[in-house]
């Protein structure tokens, strides 16, 4: 299986504060894996450097064989943690947008998406609850038939009836050829969505595996191997 | 690109359609107080029509200060807010973006510019004045089409370049502080250092660039011949090194925001 | 719909668990076709792999049978599931003995307290 996504020792500091110390991952196709670990652990970090917005001071980040630029952006369908849609846009306007930039955005599925999640394309982007903005821009985001899919906490501060049309819309969009990262540290809402997962504490992956063998290992599930490893964080 | 600039005029379309039609409108106003002046409508004085002018001026200063704060605005907004993660995960160079950015002010001015020029002819003519004065003005633009140009020109090139020094600073703050605390006035700090440096060039420039009086501007009006005190050669050295300084500066705006900034 | 799984044990098991009872209570019928893998990750909400490797594992078992291009089947051989269903009672039988066997109880008390227990259904 040919690595979509391949970190090795990847390093990453802010004003001299360490953010990655090392960081070595390989997303092959076709899976999903969860990056779990709470707040401040650098999850937002590594993939921000996958959506090509951060630089690393060092290691190499290779996206099916490329280094993060131009050509990256157009495969990696990313959804920030924040309200990163224009203010005066209506949800229409961010329709075209993704339309007008995205060669790989299909329109139709994003309508349909919308739809689904009960969304007013008419809306302004500035008056949409916090609920409604993350399906919003999970619509759009998934709408892209991109080759990775890096989704920084999808799930955060939602109801769950929302989690689970999130937790489908994600489901629905899985194909053989496309991976998916999805950060959180609200392990048990989606820890059967990931084939594989990967434990990230003060800037280093400590744990990472198939799910599965790691349930079967330690007889324990994702949500409590987590609370186990990030006891003390 | 163009895609880039669409989103950027779309999202100033309040700007663009108030200023304008706020123009626009008062602009008719003036005009009919000059036109009507003296009737029941506006009253025997001018008190009105002097009123409109101070509103109208006042207005256009405005806009003046809110395109030069937008033009700030364009950028450092998605440097520093979660815009930015929509903005820089577009599969469009950093050169691209800066471009359509500062093509947007350039067309804001252009647009407020033109208005103004078409306003103020149309007032001369409303007020009646003789049309000859006009004819005689655009004859003298005609003849003189070559300084015209070259002037209109220049102004390109300093705007490019007063923008692009506030992209570099920007930019370069940006890429040397995580913290947005002392972003401000560090950016300020190099905009400041960078226009007094590039305006001690030029006016190096000017001083020692050989005269040659054979180049010399002279503005044509039939018979008439003024010698300017400039020479052509010199103002398009100095044209020429704000270029290369523009093209250097983008270069390296568009190089730091792809390579060396985190958004 | 959200099937409870115990999350403590690999997920795949548990789906092949749930399909196995499905085929012995009678839901399921010898050569029956089994939903797609991405209707099931739709209805159980779980990556479409551990659906795979559950059908990967029914199959190894000889439960289930694939048709190329046509889905997985279960296998349409009555005496084979019998077998699955006497070693799913097997099954259930040993852990409901060793639970009583812990409580203390003797295999007559046993017997007689699942006599009574029947008679009085």
């Amino acid at each position: 299986m040919k690595a979509v996504l391949e970190l090795r020792d990847v390093h990453k500091s802010f004003m001299g504060k360490k953010a990655l110390q090392g960081v070595d991952l390989s997303v092959g196709a076709g899976s999903v894996i969860g990056l779990l670990g709470p707040n401040g652990s650098g999850k937002t970090t590594l993939i921000k450097i996958i959506a090509g917005l951060i630089k690393q001071n060092a290691g190499e980040v290779k996206i099916c064989g490329l280094n993060p630029g131009e050509e990256t952006k157009a495969l990696v369908s990313y959804l920030p943690d924040t309200q990163h849609l224009y203010k005066w846009m209506r949800v229409e306007d961010a329709i075209c947008f993704y339309d007008d930039f995205f060669e790989d955005f299909d329109r139709l599925r994003c309508e349909e998406l919308l739809d689904y999640m009960g969304i007013d394309r008419a809306d302004k982007v500035k008056d949409l609850s916090k609920g409604m903005y993350e399906k919003t821009s999970l619509a759009l985001t998934l709408a892209r038939q991109s080759r990775l899919y890096v989704l920084d906490e999808p799930l955060g501060g939602i109801d769950p009836v929302a989690r689970d049309t999130i937790i489908d819309t994600i489901l629905s969009n899985y194909r053989e050829d496309s991976s998916f990262i999805i950060s959180t540290h609200l392990v048990s809402d989606v820890e059967r969505l990931f084939d594989t997962v990967a434990f990230i504490k003060e800037g280093k992956i400590i744990l990472d595996g198939e799910a599965e063998e790691l349930r079967i290992e330690r007889s324990m599930s994702i949500e409590n191997i987590y609370k186990e490893v990030f006891r003390n964080a | 690109m163009l895609k880039l600039l669409k989103y950027e005029l779309k999202s100033r379309k309040n700007l663009l359609l108030g200023g304008s039609l706020t123009i626009i409108i008062l602009n008719i106003l003036i005009m009919l107080d000059w036109k009507l002046g003296g009737n029941e409508i506006f009253g025997y004085d001018d008190t009105f029509g002097a009123i409109l002018s101070i509103v109208l001026f006042g207005i256009w200063v405005a806009i003046l200060v809110i395109i030069i704060i937008d033009s700030i605005n364009i950028l450092r907004k998605d440097l520093y807010e979660d815009t930015g993660q929509l903005l820089f995960t577009v599969p469009k160079s950093s050169y691209s973006i800066l471009l359509s950015k500062m093509l947007t002010t350039v067309i804001e001015l252009l647009l407020f510019g033109l208005l103004f020029t078409t306003l103020m002819i149309s007032i001369i003519v409303a007020e009646g004045t003789n049309f000859e004065s006009v004819k005689v003005m655009l004859q003298v633009l005609g003849e003189n089409i070559g300084i015209v140009l070259q002037a209109l020109f220049a102004i390109l090139i300093d705007i490019m370049n007063f923008l692009v020094t506030i992209y570099f600073s920007l930019v370069l703050t940006k890429s040397l502080l995580k913290d947005k605390k002392y972003s401000g006035i560090t950016a300020f700090g190099i905009f400041l250092l960078l226009s007094i440096f590039m305006g001690k060039i030029n006016s190096w420039l000017f001083r020692y660039m050989p005269y040659s009086s054979d180049l010399g501007m002279s503005l044509r009006y039939g018979e008439f011949v003024l010698e300017l005190p400039i020479s052509a050669g010199e103002s398009i050295a100095i044209i020429l090194f704000n270029l290369c300084l523009f093209i250097i500066l983008f270069f390296l705006t568009g190089y730091l925001l792809e390579h060396k900034t985190d958004i | 719909m959200m099937e409870n799984f115990d999350e403590d044990r690999p997920i795949y098991i548990q789906i092949g668990e749930s399909i196995k009872r499905d085929i012995v209570s009678g839901r399921l019928k010898g050569g029956d076709k089994l939903p797609s893998i991405r209707d099931m990750s739709h209805r159980f909400k779980v990556n479409p792999n551990t659906i795979q490797r559950a059908y990967a594992e029914l199959e190894y078992e000889g439960v289930t049978f694939t048709k190329r291009g046509m889905g997985t089947f279960i296998i349409d051989d009555d005496e084979k599931l019998y077998t699955l269903k006497t070693d799913m009672a097997t099954k259930e039988i040993e852990n409901f003995v060793d639970a009583m066997k812990e409580l203390g109880f003797s295999s007559r008390e046993i017997i007689e307290l699942l006599k009574h227990n029947l008679k009085r259904k």
